[in-house]
């Protein structure tokens, strides 16, 4: 066991090596027992006097760790698709609601602009012809049958000469 | 502290993310690294050093094999911690089928474990032997030369890291790194007899 490997396990304890340098390190102690000792009994120390209070350790406990572990051939893996679900899910949910307002929006654009096109062709249309009806009752009083109306009815006919004009008398064929 | 902090955890991290593809030499280290903290906590509930080691070699097993669900939102070491204080609750609960598990709430053991304070449950002698050894370490640390021992006590007592007590010492950080293993050597040189009796 060299003193640079030991000061090695004494940076390795302060958290002074990266992975891959911790890495190197184990590779070294899993062929040097000397060394692995080492590593213990600095750890020990340094426990015993964070902790005020000495703790033996079997020096094979980690070996034994791995041991049982060798039964099993890996990690469980990191849940990359759980993650990946999750968020799969949270984007559905999104761009789900997205169309749904799109669609409405679209709907109700579609149905507002329906009703104010009728009204403005029913204003169009309604409000000039209404006119016309009007002006032709007034130059022609005798082109329509007041007294037949009346008769049917039986009432006051004072609107029926422009709402029959506009039902079934096309323009200009009463005259 | 924080860059202390921080340094662990970048360190941790790398081992941990190696370890979850399968890098079981990673796990490797942070067994290393943690299994005397893990069995100094398992040890005061535990009235057997033999079992303590069990449960504590329990509590790795069962963290490497639920390793996927780390996610990394807490330390390794607290998420490791919460393992094995749940691990030795189900032993106690096993064991002796009564609810003496309630009486360890993961608050008391932080509390426990920030006051150190607690007595292991030992064997009288095997107290002795542990106050013997730990007598052995403090007398070594007072025989040391200042630096040394300053540098020792400011990263053991303290938590800093390097650079942390290279500002206080004002030297630079590589001298520290030099101190602190010296003054290790020179402890390990001290306990080392006592411990190869023990099978250490």
């Amino acid at each position: 066991m060299t003193t640079e490997l030991k000061q090695k396990i004494s940076q390795f304890l302060d958290d002074d090596l990266n992975a891959t340098e911790a890495s190197h390190l184990l590779t070294e102690l899993q062929h040097d027992n000397d060394a692995l000792g080492a590593l213990h009994r600095y750890t020990a120390v340094s426990q015993a006097l964070q902790a005020k209070q000495f703790t033996l350790v079997d020096s094979d406990f980690a070996s034994v760790v791995m041991n049982n572990l060798a039964e099993k051939p890996r990690a469980l893996p990191v849940k990359p698709v759980l993650v990946y679900r999750r968020y799969v899910k949270f984007l559905a949910l999104a761009a789900s609601i997205a169309v749904l307002a799109v669609l409405l929006l679209h709907n109700f654009n579609q149905a507002n602009s329906a009703t104010i096109g009728q009204v403005a062709m029913q204003q169009d249309t309604t409000e000039p012809l209404n006119k016309q009806i009007d002006d032709y009752i007034h130059t022609h009083p005798t082109a329509i049958n007041l007294a037949a109306d009346a008769e049917l009815d039986g009432g006051d006919n004072s609107l029926h000469p422009s709402m029959t004009a506009f039902d079934e008398e096309p323009m200009g064929q009463g005259k | 502290m924080k860059t202390s902090n921080k340094i662990i955890e970048q360190v941790d991290e790398q081992l941990v993310a190696l370890a979850q593809q399968g890098d079981k030499q990673a796990y490797n280290l942070l067994v290393l690294k943690y299994q005397h903290k893990i069995i100094h906590l398992v040890n005061r509930y535990i009235n057997d050093a033999s079992e303590a080691q069990d449960i504590a070699q329990d509590t790795f097993i069962k963290a490497y094999r639920d390793l996927g669900n780390f996610r990394g939102d807490a330390r390794f070491y607290t998420w490791l911690y919460r393992i094995a204080i749940n691990t030795t609750k189900n032993y106690l609960v096993s064991r002796y089928k009564k609810n003496i598990a309630d009486a360890i709430s993961d608050e008391d053991a932080e509390i426990y474990a920030a006051n150190q304070q607690w007595q292991t449950f030992n064997t009288p002698e095997q107290q002795v032997l542990n106050q013997e050894i730990l007598d052995a370490i403090y007398l070594a640390i007072e025989l040391l030369p200042e630096d040394m021992r300053m540098a020792i006590t400011l990263r053991e007592f303290e938590g800093m890291s390097y650079e942390e007590i290279a500002q206080i010492m004002k030297c630079p950080s590589g001298t520290v790194r030099s101190r602190i293993f010296r003054a290790r050597e020179a402890i390990d040189n001290k306990i080392k007899p006592l411990l190869d009796h023990r099978e250490f």
